[in-house]
């Protein structure tokens, strides 16, 4: 019974049940987790597998319920969302061979120089003012 | 004439790796061709190695020789594993970084995408877009690539300047700008810190950037693209990494220039094969001098 939609992957099962823990008020064990899961065929191993997944990258935070383990979400989602987009910024740690992992669209403005900018995109609309240029905007 | 060639072959070395780095980037007017400028930064750092790795053999085959016979290597076992254990050691030694540097950047960045495909609202199989208030907007090169926005950066661009972000980021990662990057990266971490300068990679990072925008002011026009930047500049928090500030405004110059460099386009891929010619000529002129 294979159907055809998105959630198929390793990636969106992890997403699904970050999203399942999020939602949640307190930990849950794998079961709750699969009951909670819109795409009700998975196996049931394959959650706890993932979940296990998802706590060893510090995601989530495994907990003893009797003689299972429950999961619980480590973070928000936007204290996640916040670290991530730090360790963007603050180049990972300062390791100078990995400071071109990602390609900024901007990494290197300073906010005072923005009144200097201003001026710059001024010079560019007076240049492209010909109407029968792309102008954008 | 020999001792004269390599004498040559070292200096062509100093300037390759030293010299050129620091000087070549007062050179504003190469921002007007990007791709023609980076093509000749690579002859350079090419060149560079090349005559690097090339000094020690030559230097051997200088000393063994007699007249023009090359001996064979069985006369000169000493001088010769001493040639061959420099050059391997170098060439070792670059091989070596490029692997880490390269593993280092491979995971970090597939940790990353990772991470952001279970926070990012998912828009198609390229866009990732999280939540944040800072407006920020990058992509993840390689084979997990992705775009990623924040939606505070959706919430001040004009849907114009957000096709022209994307046109931007989509055109770092269809060109495969990491790979240049890496490139170069690799090349600059290898030499000692004191003995480099970060005036180069500065520059290249600056070319790919204008390659980009480029692109993206063919798609969407250079008056989204510029505005995109100073609405991302003005949002943005205050540079952690090197080469801060002039980034901008040299990016928002090229978007006002209009007029094509074809003649300067022309002369710096000429430039471009005359830097990587010149090694291989100067070890032609030891070998049958």
């Amino acid at each position: 019974m294979t159907r055809p939609t998105a959630g198929t992957t390793l990636g969106e099962l992890e997403r699904a049940i970050m999203e399942v823990l999020w939602a949640a008020d307190r930990p849950l064990v794998v079961r709750e987790i699969l009951d909670e899961l819109d795409d009700r065929d998975r196996a049931y191993t394959t959650v706890m597998t993932v979940s296990d997944r998802l706590a060893k990258k510090g995601l989530a935070v495994r907990v003893r319920d009797g003689r299972a383990w429950a999961y619980t979400a480590a973070a928000t989602r936007s204290e996640l969302t916040a670290q991530a987009l730090r360790d963007t910024m603050a180049g990972w740690g300062g390791d100078e061979s990995r400071a071109d992992v990602l390609l900024h669209f901007l990494r290197d403005a300073s906010p005072d120089e923005v009144a200097r900018l201003q001026e710059g995109l001024r010079a560019v609309e007076r240049a492209h003012a010909d109407p029968t240029l792309p102008s954008g905007q | 004439m020999d001792p004269v060639f390599l004498a040559l072959l070292v200096v062509a070395f100093v300037v390759l790796a030293a010299a050129v780095p620091q000087l070549l980037p007062r050179v504003t007017a190469l921002r007007g061709v990007p791709g023609q400028a980076l093509l000749l930064w690579q002859a350079v750092a090419f060149a560079g190695v090349m005559s690097g790795l090339l000094v020690a053999p030559l230097a051997l085959l200088l000393i063994a020789r007699n007249g023009r016979e090359i001996p064979h290597p069985h006369q000169h076992r000493v001088l010769f594993a001493i040639a061959f254990a420099v050059t391997a050691l170098v060439l070792g030694r670059l091989l070596l970084h490029a692997h880490r540097t390269g593993m280092a950047l491979r995971r970090t960045r597939r940790n990353h995408a990772e991470l952001l495909d279970i926070l990012g609202q998912e828009n198609d199989r390229q866009v990732r877009v999280i939540e944040h208030p800072t407006p920020t907007a990058y992509c993840i090169p390689g084979r997990h690539e992705r775009v990623v926005l924040t939606d505070s950066t959706l919430a001040q661009l004009s849907a114009t300047q957000v096709e022209a972000v994307l046109a931007h980021e989509r055109a770092h990662l269809r060109w495969r700008h990491d790979l240049v990057l890496e490139y170069f990266t690799v090349l600059h971490t290898v030499v000692p810190r004191w003995l480099r300068s970060d005036a180069g990679l500065v520059e290249v990072r600056l070319l790919i950037e204008l390659m980009a925008d480029r692109r993206a002011a063919q798609l969407v026009g250079a008056v989204p693209v510029a505005g995109a930047l100073v609405a991302l500049a003005d949002g943005s928090t205050p540079p952690a990494a090197l080469g801060a500030g002039e980034g901008a405004s040299a990016r928002l110059a090229q978007l006002a220039q209009t007029r094509p460099r074809p003649g300067l386009a022309a002369l710096t891929v000429v430039a471009a094969v005359l830097v990587v010619a010149l090694p291989v000529l100067l070890a032609a002129l030891i070998v049958w001098s």
